[in-house]
């Protein structure tokens, strides 16, 4: 169970780590607008509200989360502060997660359909070290360990253990070609 | 590639006219794409289907948006921009440059950030973005890609970072481009997933 105060120092974590990643050019006084922000505020306030047992108002405002930012957050899903999802459209989280974790977009953390283990975030579901960056389109599925500061690369698809300090590459190989007749 | 091709749409002055003129190109744009549906030429009737379709009510409330940010007014542009993220699900900033002929079959998952020329199509889930993780939320100047004129964004492709696109060039379905390309460049990425039967 989380407390408030624990929710609240979450909170400040991620609006300071968005603050000094939005530099000098963003402007303060319309964070409320981001839907970075409000996706991260909407799901503290959930995940909040249904560990404390209020499961109702857990759940209305995951789906308040859904439908103003797009940013599927579980309620159940435990994350550390410092939270950044840079474009929360089309993104999917479920499982545990530590601190300052950096999702870009269109990303999604969460089960696979096959493996149904419990390694302590759920059934199936992964657990996600520190400072871990997620490239756009990547994928963490079914019950796995990811280390602390791992990048995964875009669209890349991991579906076993990572060890702490590795990069995981791209996805694919691209062929240039130049179109003939024009 | 040569500087020529580096050129991308910029307009000086955002008037009313300019959305006005920037809706009928879509329309054109879009009706030149679904041109198996069409009977004929493009009739009025047609003209103001389209303009209900979420193509071109996506693209109409970006210029809006981008046409009040120009004037200076960031607050109810981001508003609109924001509105046109709720309903359409298609992230269009309201300070990226998008010339006339914009066509998003799609609306949902779009991303847009950074300048592009005449005729851009964006496909379904494809991103437009700068490299740094940053959320700031006005400018687009720097980091920001720059397309050329009658560019194509694939399905769930990214085009990352302060990279150039030539004219013309296409974006294959869920590639990441993260370099510049030449004019009628068309990058596709993929495994053999079928066979000609011998």
């Amino acid at each position: 169970m989380i407390t408030w105060h624990e929710t609240r120092a979450r909170l400040r974590a991620d609006r300071a780590r968005l603050e000094a990643h939005s530099g000098a050019e963003g402007n303060r006084r319309l964070m409320w607008l981001q839907p970075s922000y409000q996706c991260v505020l909407l799901h503290r306030l959930s995940f909040y509200f249904h560990s404390r047992g209020n499961r109702l108002a857990g759940r209305a405002l995951w789906h308040l989360n859904l439908l103003l930012t797009g940013c599927d957050i579980a309620p159940i899903s435990d994350v550390g502060g410092g939270l950044i999802v840079q474009f929360p459209l089309a993104t999917g989280l479920i499982g545990t997660v530590g601190r300052n974790c950096t999702i870009e977009g269109h990303c999604g953390i969460g089960g696979g359909t096959r493996r149904k283990g419990d390694i302590g975030a759920g059934p199936g579901l992964p657990i996600i070290g520190d400072d871990v960056v997620l490239g756009w389109g990547a994928l963490v599925m079914g019950p796995i360990h990811v280390g602390h500061r791992v990048t995964i690369g875009h669209g890349a698809v991991v579906t076993s253990d990572v060890p702490d300090d590795t990069v995981v590459p791209d996805r694919g190989l691209a062929l240039l070609h130049r179109r003939s007749g024009t | 590639m040569s500087e020529s091709v580096l050129l991308t749409w910029r307009s000086d002055r955002i008037t009313i006219g300019w959305v006005w003129r920037g809706i009928q190109a879509d329309i054109a744009q879009t009706a030149r794409y679904s041109s198996a549906f069409s009977i004929g030429r493009l009739s009025l009737m047609r003209r103001v289907s389209f303009m209900f379709s979420p193509p071109i009510l996506c693209s109409g409330t970006y210029r809006l948006s981008h046409w009040l940010y120009r004037r200076g007014l960031t607050l109810p542009a981001r508003c609109l921009s924001w509105l046109n993220f709720v309903v359409h699900r298609a992230d269009l900033s309201c300070a990226a440059e998008i010339g006339p002929g914009l066509y998003i079959p799609h609306t949902s998952g779009v991303i847009f950030r950074g300048r592009a020329g005449s005729n851009l199509t964006l496909l379904f889930r494809s991103a437009v973005v700068d490299d740094r993780i940053n959320v700031h939320l006005e400018r687009v100047e720097r980091g920001c890609p720059r397309l050329g004129n009658g560019v194509t964004v694939g399905v769930f492709s990214v085009i990352k970072g302060a990279v150039t696109i030539g004219d013309g060039a296409f974006v294959g379905a869920s590639s990441t481009v993260r370099t510049d390309l030449p004019a009628n460049a068309a990058v596709i990425v993929g495994h053999l997933l079928a066979r000609r039967p011998n």
